[in-house]
């Protein structure tokens, strides 16, 4: 950090790498963010946090880039594509994906980056470091992770578990909050699923939405 | 390499989020806005740890805390929008407007409903309301609401007959210049005083507050008995309810002086004597 800063101008290799990822993710992101067609939205999204990973790489922050590999591009994009599935997106053009305040985000995200880069270009213009390999490998970052940072992971586990066990309870349908109340005499029943649920939505959406569940708790 | 570089691509990113969030409709587009942003924090994280040489290691850990965290946002996200959809059949944000107050409003006749329980409150607002309303609609009001409300139920009748006295004259043009914020408290904790007061007021004769009322200004009917229970509910609930008359205190200020039920009909005191003297004749 001490070093005297070398010039901007003649890019070293890793720069050029980096700026073509970057430039790729940014791409992608404002693909993602603007396409008309949902699925594509997140495949987009696989190929932005791909570049991203890449990124990561670079700046010698290996493990993090395999996680982000691994969960991003591997979990949550799946985690997204089920859920637009799920939502029973339309497959193709559809033509209400942006909301009416287009413009209005469109000048608020511009301003946020004005301000952004107009701060970090300031405050960072003579910041540099040599990139050399090693701290950010699997190894000096598991050590660190438990030993010093032992306390947070752990609270991160419980972190995780409190979201799976939410994200069960929100996601089924045969848990429902007439259930507890069913057992009262004078209650009235809880619905068996989702079709009762829903009656005067439309109906073809509801009953293949109901079934999984259904069966579910027949199998049990 | 230099930290501008990544610090500027995060913030780009960050932005492409922060436009995906505002723009889109779609929920799950939201939600991978968000995870854009989330990104944009990851690579600044990154960055500024490799450039510090953080011996802990603390910006990449954070990194792995903040993927995971995420991981689990998403996670819970997704059943929320699948628990939205099961029910409203949409995941379209512009029309989950369950929670929004407004115009377009689909909920509106439950609002008067959920006034009747909290009679001063509503009388304060209707007192808001009708500050600019004609003064015979806010005898309407007034009639509405104080069959509504427990205290306002025997003054309802009364009140568009309630007749100015010349005690409080004094009292009031005293009080109009100096202190507006007791006096938007007072014109509008005057309702559920009002209600007690008024009976009481509505005896003395018309005539003779008819011919003092087009003349001055503030001494708007003031029965002795509304004066004398507003004045402790001034000290009460001017904290409480300024809030509510913060809009209309100039209309406030100009309706200074007036009695518990005259300081409900804020504002233009000519209507409201016209009114009064058309009750009455």
């Amino acid at each position: 950090m001490t070093d005297p800063v070398p010039p901007f101008l003649p890019p070293t290799g890793q720069e050029i790498v980096f700026l073509l990822l970057g430039v790729v993710a940014a791409g992608a992101a404002l693909l993602v963010v603007t396409t008309k067609h949902l699925v594509h939205a997140a495949l987009w999204l696989v190929l932005s946090f791909g570049a991203l990973a890449g990124c990561y790489l670079i700046l010698t922050a290996e493990f993090v880039a395999w996680v982000q590999v691994l969960i991003y591009v591997g979990a949550v994009v799946v985690l997204l594509l089920f859920g637009i599935m799920l939502t029973r997106a339309p497959i193709g053009r559809s033509p209400d994906l942006d909301s009416r305040n287009r413009v209005v985000a469109a000048i608020v995200a511009l301003a946020t980056a004005g301000v952004l880069i107009t701060v970090v270009v300031e405050g960072f213009r003579g910041a540099y470091t040599p990139l050399e390999p090693g701290p950010g490998a699997a190894k000096e970052l598991g050590s660190s992770v438990f030993r010093t940072w032992v306390l947070p992971f752990e609270a991160l586990s419980v972190l995780l578990l409190a979201a799976l066990i939410g994200a069960i309870v929100l996601s089924r349908t045969d848990i429902r909050p007439g259930a507890g109340r069913g057992a009262d005499p004078g209650g009235a029943p809880p619905p068996e699923d989702g079709a009762q649920a829903v009656p005067d939505r439309d109906e073809k959406a509801s009953p293949s939405l109901a079934s999984p569940p259904t069966g579910r708790s027949g199998g049990k | 390499m230099h930290i501008v570089y990544p610090s500027v691509l995060s913030a780009v990113l960050f932005s492409i989020g922060v436009y995906g969030v505002l723009a889109r409709r779609n929920t799950i587009l939201v939600l991978m806005s968000v995870e854009l942003m989330l990104n944009a924090v990851n690579i600044n994280l990154v960055a500024f740890d490799v450039w510090l040489g953080d011996r802990l290691h603390g910006g990449q850990v954070l990194t792995l805390f903040v993927i995971v965290i995420a991981a689990a946002e998403l996670g819970v996200g997704l059943a929320i929008v699948l628990a939205v959809f099961r029910n409203r059949a949409t995941v379209d944000i512009d029309r989950l407007r369950d929670l929004a107050e407004g115009p377009d409003e689909p909920y509106a006749p439950t609002a008067p409903a959920s006034e009747a329980p909290a009679p001063r409150r509503e009388l304060a607002e209707t007192a808001v309301r009708s500050a600019n309303s004609p003064a015979a609609q806010r005898a309407g009001d007034r009639a509405s609401t104080g069959s509504r409300g427990s205290a306002g139920a025997v003054a309802s009748p009364t009140e568009a007959t309630a007749p100015p006295t010349d005690t409080v004259e004094a009292r009031a043009e005293t009080a109009e210049p100096a202190r507006t914020d007791q006096v938007e408290g007072q014109a509008e904790t005057a309702g559920p005083e009002a209600g007690t007061a008024e009976p009481v007021t509505g005896q003395p004769p018309p005539g003779a507050s008819a011919t003092e009322a087009p003349t001055t200004e503030p001494t708007v009917g003031e029965p002795t008995a509304g004066e004398t229970t507003t004045e402790p509910t001034v000290r009460e609930k001017t904290a409480r309810e300024e809030t509510a008359g913060e809009e209309t205190a100039g209309e406030k200020t100009r309706a200074t002086g007036q009695s518990a039920d005259g300081g409900e009909r804020v504002g233009e005191q000519p209507d409201t004597r016209h009114v009064r003297r058309g009750g009455k004749g």
